[in-house]
Order: C-alpha cells, then sequence, then structure tokens
C-alpha cells in the first residue's frame, strides 16, 4: 500500500526522526567498542568467555529461519512483503551481467551466507545501500559511480551483510518496543495532568523506522564489513578510501551551500570519524593474503551501464556535486571520451557566464580522449555553437549528428531545423 | 517505509471511521450480478491480510503465525460462502506479487492496492474525503482488467484487505489505569476492505469498508463473523 500524501509521510517521518534523535541516541562518539566488537568476537570464538549479545540476539547461521511463532518471523513475514514489491519494482535494473557481478560479490563476501542474501539493484541516483531483516540487500545505482574498484563494492557489501548476520532488525524491534513501552507510561502521565492531545501523534510516529538502524548498529555493520572483506581476500584499506571519495563530494556540497546563507549545514565529523576509524581497523585485520582490489573486474562491469547512471545523475542538477564526482572519476581515468562528454553536459545546463564555453571545451576533448561518449554529442555541441553566436559551427553539428544517428527519434525536427535555417 | 506507511494509513482511517461511528460502510454503482452462473465467475485474490500485536507504547509488532492461519481461514471462508450463494470461485491463490509472471498482471495487481488505499482514503466521510467523491463512487482499474478474465477465466476479482491488532497485556493495563484518569487511549483495532471488480470494465463496483475496535481472525469461528462484516451488503 502506498498512497499516503507525501505531507503527511513526510511529517511522519520528521516525527520518527525527533523521536528517534530525542531517545535513541544513546551511542559514545569516542569508543571503538562497537566497531571492534566483530574482530572480537572472532578472536573470543574459541575462549570460554563471549561478551554478551545485546537483544538475546545471536548471529544467524547459514540457512536459518526464525521460528514460526517468533517476534522474528513476524518482522521477516513483513520484510517478505516489501521484497515482493522491491523485486517487481519498476525502478529495479534487471541487466543479468551487472545483476550477475554483484551477486558474484555478495558470495564471495557472505560465503556461507552466498544463498540467504538476496541483492536488488534499484535505479536511484544517490550512494545508499540497504539490508532488511530476511536478506533483501538493496544497491541504488547511484552507489556504483562512487566506488573506484570492487574492494570498495565490497566493503558496503560486507557492511550489510554484518546487518543481516548480527540480526540488526530485530534488536531494533525489540529496542524499539522497549523504549516506547517505557515511554508509554510517561505519555500517560503527561495526558493524566491535562497535556493529553500527543497521544495519538506520537502513535503515529512510532509506527515508523523499525529498519533504520542505531548508531552502534552501523559501527558494528562497519566492523564486520571490513573483518568480512579481509577475510574474503580484499584489500581492506579501501573502505576508509571509499568514504573519502565520499566526503570529497559532500564538501564540494557544503562549500557550495556555505556561498549560500543555509542555517542547517552544519557540518558535523561523523563521516570524517568513519573513514579515520576504518583505516585504522584496516591496520589490524589485514593479512598478507588481503589484497584484492578488483579494479578491471570492477569496470568491466560496471562501464557497459555508467553512461546511463551519469545520465541521472546530471539530471538532478546537483551540478556541484556532479563536477567533483566527475573530477574524481577522471582522475581514476576509465572512458575519458563518456566523462568530457557529461562535463560538457553539465555546463551546457548549468548555462551560467562562461559554461558554453568549457562546455565547448569538455565536448571537444570527448572528441579525442580515450573511450567512446554517448552519439548525441554533437546535438549538444549544436546547442552551445547556437548560444555561443556560432550558427554555420552549429548547421555543421547537427548534419554530423544526423549522420551519426540517422533513425533518431528528432531527425525529422533535425533536418527540419536544417532546412529552415 | 512500506509498514509505517500501513500504520499511518491505518491510524487515520480508525479515527475517520470511529469519529463516523460506523463498523462498516458500503460504496457501491448499483451494479447486480448477472443471473447467469457462467457469467459471475468470482476470482477471489489470497487475502492481504497481517494481525499485529499493539504493545503499551504504540508500536505494532506483526505475527507471522497468526496471520498466516488467519489468511487461510478467509479463504476458506470465501469459498464456503461463494459455494452457499451458487457463485462460480475461480482460485485466485496463485496470483500475488511473490508469484506473478507477467508484468501486465503484476501491474493490475499493484494498480488495485493503489485504488484500495486511495477509496479508504478519499471515498469515507472525514478530512481526506475529497469533494467530488461526496455524493459519487465511480473508481476503475480501467479495461486492462480483460487480461484477468482471459487469463484466468472470471468476470469478477474479489480483495480483501485487512489489519488486524491485538492489544497486549501492557497495552491493557496502560489503557485501564488511563481511563481511571480519564484519558482514553485506543486498543487493537480492524481495519479492512473488501472490493469487487468487474473484469470487462475494471470498474470497482462494490466496496466494503470495515472499521472497527473489536473482532478477531484468530480462529477460524471468529473469522466467520469478520468476513460476514466485510461482505455486508455483496451484490446479489
Amino acid at each position: 500500500m502506498t498512497t499516503i500524501s507525501a505531507a503527511f509521510s513526510r511529517t511522519a517521518a520528521a516525527f520518527a526522526l525527533v523521536l528517534a534523535a530525542g531517545m535513541l541516541t544513546t551511542c559514545k562518539t569516542d569508543n571503538l567498542g562497537a566497531y571492534d566488537a566483530p574482530l572480537a568476537n572472532r578472536q573470543n570464538a574459541d575462549a570460554a568467555e563471549s561478551p554478551p549479545l545485546p537483544y538475546r540476539t545471536g548471529d544467524l547461521k547459514p540457512n536459518e529461519r526464525p521460528a514460526p511463532d517468533s517476534d522474528e518471523a513476524g518482522l521477516w513475514f513483513i520484510a517478505d512483503r516489501a521484497e515482493s514489491q522491491i523485486r517487481t519494482s519498476g525502478n529495479r535494473i534487471t541487466d543479468p551481467k551487472i545483476n550477475a557481478y554483484l551477486k558474484n560479490v555478495v558470495c564471495r563476501i557472505a560465503g556461507p551466507h552466498c544463498k540467504d542474501i538476496r541483492v536488488y539493484l534499484l535505479r536511484v541516483p544517490a550512494s545508499n545501500a540497504s539490508m532488511s531483516p530476511n536478506g533483501t540487500m538493496q544497491i541504488w545505482s547511484g552507489f556504483l559511480l562512487r566506488f573506484r574498484n570492487e574492494a570498495q563494492l565490497a566493503s558496503v557489501i560486507g557492511h550489510e551483510a554484518g546487518h543481516y548476520l548480527r540480526r540488526h532488525s530485530l534488536q531494533r524491534m525489540r529496542n524499539i518496543i522497549e523504549q516506547t513501552n517505557t515511554f508509554s507510561f510517561l505519555q500517560f502521565a503527561l495526558a493524566g495532568v491535562g497535556a493529553g492531545a500527543g497521544i495519538g501523534i506520537l502513535d503515529v510516529a512510532m509506527t515508523g523506522g523499525i529498519f533504520a538502524f542505531s548508531r552502534d548498529n552501523e559501527r558494528e555493520a562497519d566492523g564486520y564489513g571490513i573483518l568480512l572483506m579481509s577475510e574474503a581476500g580484499y584489500d581492506p584499506r579501501e573502505a576508509s578510501k571509499m568514504w573519502k571519495q565520499v566526503l570529497r563530494e559532500e564538501k564540494a556540497h557544503k562549500d557550495a551551500e556555505s556561498r549560500r546563507p543555509e542555517p542547517f549545514s552544519s557540518t558535523h565529523p561523523a563521516g570524517e570519524e568513519r573513514a579515520e576509524i576504518l583505516a585504522r581497523l584496516a591496520t589490524r585485520v589485514m593479512t598478507r593474503t588481503s589484497t584484492d582490489v578488483g579494479r578491471d573486474r570492477f569496470l568491466e562491469a560496471v562501464l557497459p551501464i555508467r553512461g546511463g547512471l551519469l545520465r541521472d545523475e546530471l539530471h538532478r542538477r546537483q551540478f556541484d556535486t556532479f563536477a567533483e564526482l566527475l573530477d574524481m572519476l577522471m582522475e581514476d581515468g576509465a572512458n575519458m571520451a563518456e566523462l568530457h562528454y557529461f562535463k560538457g553536459e553539465l555546463h551546457r545546463l548549468r548555462g551560467k557566464k562562461d559554461d558554453a564555453k568549457i562546455a565547448l571545451d569538455a565536448y571537444n576533448a570527448a572528441k579525442t580522449a580515450e573511450g567512446s561518449a554517448p552519439k548525441d554529442i554533437d546535438r549538444s555541441m549544436a546547442l552551445v555553437y547556437r548560444r555561443l553566436g556560432r550558427p554555420d559551427d552549429a548547421r555543421a553539428a547537427l548534419r554530423r549528428y544526423l549522420e551519426a544517428n540517422p533513425d533518431a527519434s528528432d531527425a525529422a525536427i533535425v533536418r527540419q531545423m536544417l532546412e529552415g535555417s | 517505509m512500506l509498514a509505517s506507511r500501513i500504520g499511518l494509513m491505518k491510524v487515520l482511517v480508525v479515527v475517520t471511521a470511529i469519529l463516523a461511528g460506523c463498523v462498516t460502510t458500503t460504496q457501491q454503482t448499483g451494479h447486480t450480478l448477472p443471473k447467469d452462473e457462467g457469467a459471475r465467475r468470482i476470482i477471489v485474490l489470497p487475502p492481504d491480510v497481517e494481525l499485529s500485536i499493539l504493545h503499551a507504547g504504540g508500536v505494532e509488532e506483526p505475527n507471522a503465525e497468526w496471520t498466516r492461519n488467519a489468511r487461510k481461514h478467509i479463504a476458506d471462508d470465501l469459498a464456503e460462502r461463494f459455494r452457499r450463494m451458487n457463485v462460480a470461485l475461480v482460485n485466485g491463490d496463485r496470483i500475488a506479487l511473490e508469484s506473478a509472471g507477467d508484468s501486465s498482471e503484476l501491474q493490475l495487481l499493484k494498480l488495485h492496492e493503489v485504488v484500495g488505499a486511495s477509496i479508504l482514503n478519499h471515498q469515507y466521510q472525514g478530512p481526506r474525503q475529497l469533494p467530488t467523491k461526496v455524493n459519487s463512487f465511480d473508481w476503475s482499474l480501467g479495461p486492462e482488467t480483460r487480461h484477468l478474465a482471459t487469463k484466468h477465466g472470471g468476470d469478477y476479482a474479489l480483495f480483501v484487505f485487512v489489519r488486524d491488532s491485538y492489544s497486549s497485556d501492557a497495552r491493557i493495563a496502560t489503557m485501564i489505569i488511563a481511563a481511571a484518569f480519564g484519558v482514553g487511549i485506543q486498543g487493537g483495532t480492524q481495519i479492512g476492505y473488501a472490493s469487487l471488480v468487474d473484469l470487462r470494465s475494471g470498474d470497482v463496483v462494490w466496496f466494503n469498508l470495515l472499521a472497527r475496535a473489536t473482532g478477531d481472525l484468530r480462529t477460524a469461528e471468529a473469522v466467520q463473523e469478520t468476513v460476514n462484516l466485510l461482505l455486508a451488503n455483496f451484490p446479489q
């Protein structure tokens, strides 16, 4: 069921956020505790005493299913239904090659849990991945643009696998029920002294958020991610590098925001802390065999669909972060022609002072660079020539466009433009 | 995400329905079933049911075992009921998002999810009722529904949706204590609808809302009482 007005669900989400911030943040920011837990568990596995597990949850075993009458079965039931929505979702990328590739990395990371985790690639231009309790892993397509190699992808898959293995959703659900139950008497006490009207709204707010994890859950999953990737032979230092790349993009966004008055864009060190701790953890879990980075394999799988992903990113019109993303991809240097083309598109669409000229330079660079630019490059160049007041060059570019794309859907209109001008 | 939206919808409907003081409310186009038994075959889709425990703090925890049983009881009860009504029943057990093989079928199922929720939200009297729906009931999935008719050999499709919650002991205690102070806290609720779609036109010809603070779907006997209400005023 999906039709609640957007405004209302935003309100509910805001309530849920306020609640989450108000009552659920008891985490410390300065210890390695949760980050360290997975490694400590591994080391204690043979020792007689193992650390107490939160919310009575042991790790899931391969092929393990919850007992039919348990609260966990209820959670899986909801997750199963959500999964059938994801599986049949219109924005799922079903290309068999990229899906097979992702599944392959999942299996390498998750080992005996390979069959328990189903990975879905969704066409969403943002960097995110998520895990639900029944083993449904979602990766958003925008994330693929932010990895430089397979090890970086593996670090995210390892992190999500950590949520699954440690049953973080179940911990979270039990936690929320306990906390809200305690809180219900407070609601009631407030209501008793005449401050009553809030109960319904709190009820609404509390129905959300079971799938969001706590910060300590996130830290533990980070710890798991880095351990699993190292055990699978990947270079664990790539996890920290990936976060640094994400931070670079965030910084580009903040720098742009700080030029505009924006009271809520305060800096927060969470991302930097994360990158730094991941780098420290990497030195602990590294072995002589954990050296695989897998850049070539990654590029072979992602380059065929990268153009589409970049197009989606362009259409968000977040020009500052897109420019930073393109810079990073250019430093990496695969299919440069495509990257120059998108740099041209960025400046053509932004259309500020000097942008037309920068766009033209980028398109020209795309023409001579390694790789191949999308076939509509000459049409874009024609538009820029026109803006620069060079009608002859614009016509020549349109002719080249028609030669390269005689069957384009807009071929007739372009021909008419050429005849008319 | 999904769970929270359903929860939100449910709260809204409960508020609306309880304010309206009703248990079931039927909306229909006045459509009657054809006399010819061969032209009133009904595809009964797997009921979309969820039973949960309502905790003291207001969190609903889905219960898989109750849900599985309730689904079966409801499907069995519907089969028996239509047999008695001399309505030919087409088993729709395999027509579900989990198993739909072809995309047209899938899209129709998803479309009814959205249309059903919209009727629930915007047809009935309350703050979210659309002004254009005050004196009319005209919802349709469009004639593409003929695809379902030909593929499965049915003339109508019946969709059943129920969300049923049961107060935990702690919730009941909270309610009792709150009541002593004159504060009302909502206990478990039962919200649902049954929707009959004419597969030739795609029109929703009959829609029945069930909303109450009682009812039980955990045993076969109790299910009968709920299905009675769900199918109140079913076209003859």
